[in-house]
């Protein structure tokens, strides 16, 4: 099934990224300072809300694998929802990230590339790096998996 | 599609289901929620101090001179390695001198070391903001973004002929090595690199200065 993929991939996604986060969290804070992008006054906002919302997403798209949500009522609005929020999000970062290349800032965002750190000890491609036109490739792929999601109504 | 559950009214079944925008924010809301309370929580949060270095190793010792080391104190022409022995025991074995054109690459427990001896200079290549956040005691803010400035405004504390140390964020950041060449080609020949950078220093637990 597309969607049971389209979750599994997105849910896995955000899990590790969420991990990362989480497990440093200062660290994530200063790539948020890094990224130059996000006003002063709201950095620790984001800083410390983000993970949780990335670990929100993940689990109730990795809960939507094993209970479909099918029908209306809350369960399916919530899976929805959580498609939803993966789409915009995963668009605003590489909105961000295409800013701050074009812009010539410099950013280190490969610090809680926790799957890439995994990875890249066999696949050197996929070793965490600093941001660039890859990542931005990346990141548009990953927008697959949630536009996919995106498609079909809440009713299935 | 078979129905399990018997058909309920029209407007009961919207007063349940809530609107897509609602439960964007609510799933938003409560994600950021946890996240906030993850924070505020745990020891390593965002919120959570920093350890301040209020004396963060001995008073300087005489310039480290080219003796052989009976304590590990210092460190002769391109041997660094020396003064990790009293701490976790990694990298405390000598070294040949570095390569000119190849800078070694040293671990946090080195690098605690030379920090506590006070036996070389410190180099933080970030951003000013990011430096300003946390860095290693007494370093010196050299921005891979702005080098003739760092370098001007540090004039005093960096000589050429001392060790130095620099530092970036972790292994993936490259601000480092690029500050590394500047430093080169400004004559500075006793480089290390330290490539784990503050996330594993500020990992360990080490103190900061701000």
């Amino acid at each position: 099934m597309t969607a049971t993929v389209c979750r599994l991939l997105l849910a896995g996604i955000w899990l590790v990224a969420a991990a990362g986060k989480l497990q440093q969290p200062k660290a994530f804070l200063r790539a948020v300072v890094g990224f130059d992008l996000v006003p002063g006054a709201l950095v620790p906002w984001v800083a410390a809300t983000m993970p949780g919302v990335e670990l929100a997403m993940g689990l109730v798209l990795l809960a939507a694998v094993f209970r479909r949500p099918t029908g209306s009522g809350t369960w399916p609005a919530l899976a929805d929802a959580a498609a939803w929020l993966s789409f915009i999000l995963l668009s605003v970062f590489t909105v961000a990230l295409v800013v701050n290349l074009l812009r010539g800032v410099t950013m280190d965002c490969g610090c809680f590339d926790v799957l890439g750190e995994h990875l890249g000890r066999w696949i050197p491609a996929l070793k965490p790096r600093n941001a660039g036109w890859d990542t931005v490739a990346r990141d548009l792929v990953m927008l697959v998996p949630a536009a996919l999601l995106l498609r079909r109504r809440s009713s299935r | 599609m078979a129905r399990r559950r018997p058909r309920r009214p029209a407007a009961a079944r919207r007063a349940v289901a809530p609107s897509r925008t609602w439960a964007i924010a609510l799933l938003a809301g409560a994600g950021a929620a946890g996240g906030l309370v993850y924070n505020v929580l745990s020891p390593r949060g965002i919120f959570a101090p920093v350890p301040v270095a209020t004396d963060f190793g001995a008073p300087a010792p005489a310039v480290p001179a080219a003796r052989p080391t009976r304590t590990p104190t210092g460190d002769g022409p391109g041997d660094g390695a020396t003064a990790s022995v009293t701490k976790t025991g990694t990298g405390a074995q000598a070294t040949p001198p570095p390569a000119a054109a190849t800078v070694r690459v040293i671990d946090v427990a080195e690098a605690e070391s030379l920090a506590r001896q006070r036996a070389a200079v410190f180099v933080d290549a970030r951003t000013p903001e990011v430096f300003a956040m946390g860095h290693i005691p007494r370093a010196v803010n050299v921005p891979s973004t702005d080098f003739a400035g760092g370098l001007a405004r540090n004039r005093p504390r960096l000589n050429p002929e001392a060790l130095t140390v620099v530092y970036c964020t972790s292994e993936e950041c490259d601000m480092a090595e690029i500050v590394m060449e500047e430093l080169k080609k400004a004559g500075f020949t006793r480089l290390l690199h330290y490539k784990a950078g503050w996330n594993a220093w500020e990992n360990a637990g080490l103190p900061a200065e701000k």
